[in-house]
């Protein structure tokens, strides 16, 4: 038996899987895109079935290619019962789901969720009434403590059994004949085969549903006159789009529902959440309070990572150094284990410093709802350069780790603004580059020149955001988003979500990193470097004008950023910098290293989050842009 | 009086009269409850060019200058 999970987005649908599913789901993708939606065997009261989380969608009918996919995937899955979870503080909204849902004529059970917040609001909702009128099982829940889960379950498996739809509510009668009529006229295995019922098939291609017309004018294409005559009727008769007439229909139906079994007391007192956000959102004090919990964020996920990170990888040193002296350091064995270790320590290196505490900390911040807090205050920057406001989170995590960061864009709800984030976030400079930064440029040249590094690498991002958002040029003019009521975070649904997030760094990106690892490992056991060198030199001393060993410290910043300027230390022969280097040149080699190619655990990163295109785009990219400026500013140092 | 949403003040209390744009924008504000007809109050109005935020049907949604200024409003003359 399979039972999929429906509900708009910040409904508590995953917080409902999770309470159930725990550690056993699986992530998977859906094929042709990187929509992703997890799915668990569950048993409970000895049912036993397969769970299915889908994205959170608002309608059956999206502008958003991402909900389409989900609807999509809902029309093929063929669940034996849909649980709709809702809302239950913004009933009214939440209705027109589910009216759509009622459409789809599949055994239907209505988890009526967050009663408490409702309450607080003062919202009665008298769930017989409903039950009635909507004629399928509602079950009030409080998922994030648990309580009504297994209720609802028992309800959805009862529904599956019984097969039993709900009711169909009829649009005023006007309407109601158009889409009968439409319903009528499209051939029966027309709406088979797409897996709609006729009548929502009739009512969506009235609504001028893109994805459904497309897929309509590849099997009954002699239809659509006859679906554009009757949009046209129904917008002459009302003076308004029949999309916009459709869903005024939806929206006062599900008006009169929730006005006739709710009913809403005056506040009681004023809410907290008032209070709070007056501040928050504050056009000055939001600003400030923004500013220090980023900071305090990224104190706190540093501090922490130091603390840590030192003395893990200590251990590992030890390891190396132990096992150097009791093996023979030239053989091939000696030199696989070191890739090995080096692999693998460098996974734990940000795992458990970094992420842990990253993953704790946004979180944290998501749940309690402070997020789209940020993303209202950072919208306008954030335009100039292509993107919305949420995107501010995964730039501030950047200056620490880009693989964090870079999980950090799946916060961001449309693919093409995960896209330009995830490709922006590689030019931030991490703190690996940082110390690139300080141990050439601040150390040799000063300060000051480090500070204009970090302006311009501002300023690249900038023009980068601008070039991006060019290129893929927004569908929609700007951001609408909902401002959640505050919530505690529950410990379950935090845990929860760092390990899944976790998870994927372990299973994906680590496996490549100790690969990677091993295969450097190699190169240098062969003896390669010189040749590598050698290869590399028409661009490294030729185009860049660098000296010719330093290509090799190049390739080694592909696995670890530090690892360029510790391997350049080995391939100059010495750390006084400045007696082989001149001073254009270690400025030459920052800048290319601060903005080329990003290491192997980012790529990894970046092939799960944006796919392999992306991830080839951002090599490509990535190394024409610290090309470019490095040729700048090899110019500029021939001209002074 | 009828003007658009971007141009309103704080806690002014309006009723959208229509949005204009391409049928994206209308499902996308329809989701978020937003319809012709529907009462919508401002939280609290756009700052240094960013979102008006508004409460409609008890949640408060944020929405990006561009799209206000895509919604025209009627607003009850005091």
């Amino acid at each position: 038996m399979r039972i999929a999970l429906v509900g708009q987005p910040n409904c508590g649908k995953s917080t409902l899987f999770n309470s159930v599913a725990g550690y056993k789901a699986v992530v998977s993708n859906f094929p042709g895109t990187t929509i992703q939606f997890t799915r668990s065997p569950v048993s409970l009261d000895g049912e036993s079935f397969e769970l299915v989380d889908l994205p959170g969608i608002y309608s059956l009918s999206s502008p958003d290619t991402e909900e389409i996919v989900a609807r999509d995937y809902l029309l093929r899955l063929k669940p034996d019962a849909v649980i709709n979870i809702m809302d239950g503080s913004i009933l009214c909204r939440s209705l027109e789901l589910t009216l759509e849902l009622l459409e789809l004529k599949i055994p239907l059970v209505i988890c009526l969720n967050m009663i408490d917040e409702a309450e607080r609001k003062g919202i009665e909702i008298d769930v017989q009434h409903l039950e009635r009128d909507m004629g399928v099982p509602i079950i009030p829940t409080i998922a994030s403590r648990g309580q009504g889960v297994p209720e609802l379950f028992q309800a959805a498996a009862k529904i599956a059994k019984s097969g039993k739809t709900g009711k169909t509510f009829l649009l005023s009668r006007d309407v109601e004949t158009v889409v009968s009529e439409l319903a009528l006229e499209i051939r029966e295995d027309t709406a088979q085969g797409l897996g709609l019922p006729a009548r929502l098939l009739a009512l969506k291609l009235l609504e001028q549903d893109d994805a459904l017309e497309r897929e309509i004018r590849e099997i009954e294409p002699g239809i659509l006159p006859e679906i554009e005559r009757l949009r046209g009727k129904i917008s002459s008769s009302h003076g308004r789009p029949s999309d916009v007439v459709l869903s005024s229909e939806r929206h006062s139906l599900a008006m009169n529902l929730f006005e006739h079994v709710s009913h809403i007391k005056p506040h009681p007192k004023k809410m907290l959440r008032d209070q709070v956000d007056k501040y928050i959102m504050h056009p000055y004090w939001g600003y400030l309070i923004l500013g220090l919990i980023l900071l305090g964020f990224f104190y706190f996920v540093f501090n922490f990572g130091k603390l840590i990170e030192e003395p893990l990888l200590g251990y590992f040193e030890h390891l190396t150094a132990y096992l150097s002296v009791h093996m023979d350091q030239e053989s091939l064995f000696f030199t696989i284990l070191n890739g090995l270790i080096q692999g693998f320590s460098g996974g734990i290196g940000i795992v458990l410093p970094y992420l842990i505490p990253f993953l704790f900390g946004l979180s944290l911040l998501e749940d309690i709802g402070y997020l789209s807090r940020a993303a209202f205050l950072m919208d306008s920057i954030m335009h100039r350069i292509g993107l919305h406001g949420k995107a501010i989170i995964p730039f501030v995590l950047g200056y620490g780790c880009n693989v964090p960061a870079i999980m950090g864009v799946r916060i961001l709800e449309s693919s093409r603004d995960r896209f330009i984030s995830a490709v922006l976030v590689t030019f931030v400079p991490c703190a690996a580059r940082t110390t690139i930064i300080f141990g050439l440029v601040a150390f040799y040249l000063g300060s000051s020149r480090a500070l204009f590094l970090y302006i311009l690498n501002l300023i690249v991002i900038a023009a980068a955001g601008k070039f991006l958002s060019r290129m893929r040029p927004e569908v929609s003019p700007g951001m609408i988003l909902e401002i959640p009521s505050y919530k505690f975070p529950s410990t379950r649904a935090v845990v929860n979500k760092i390990w899944f997030r976790l998870r994927e760094f372990i299973i994906i990106a680590w496996p490549l990193l100790i690969v990677g690892s091993v295969i450097l490992s190699l190169l240098e056991y062969f003896q390669l470097s010189e040749a590598i060198n050698r290869m590399l030199s028409p661009f490294t001393s030729g185009l860049l004008g660098l000296p010719e060993e330093t290509s090799i410290t190049l390739i080694f910043g592909i696995l670890r950023k530090e690892l360029t300027i510790i391997m350049l230390v080995q391939a100059l022969g010495t750390s006084d910098f400045a007696s082989v280097m001149t001073n254009g040149q270690m400025m030459i080699f920052t800048v290319f290293t601060l903005f080329y190619i990003p290491c192997l655990a980012t790529l990894a990163m970046l092939r799960t989050v944006i796919g392999n295109k992306g991830m080839i785009f951002t090599l490509v990219f990535t190394t024409a842009v610290a090309t470019v400026l490095a040729l700048a500013f090899r110019l500029i140092f021939y001209i002074i | 009086m009828i003007t658009t949403l971007e141009k309103l003040k704080n806690k002014d209390t309006a009723v959208v009269r229509e949005i204009q744009g391409g049928i994206g924008i209308r499902q996308r504000l329809g989701h978020l409850g937003v319809h012709p007809g529907d009462m919508i109050q401002v939280v609290r109005t756009g700052f240094f060019g960013g979102p008006v935020l508004i409460k409609i049907h008890g949640v408060e949604v944020a929405i990006g200058q561009g799209m206000a200024r895509k919604i025209e409003v009627d607003l009850p003359e005091a």
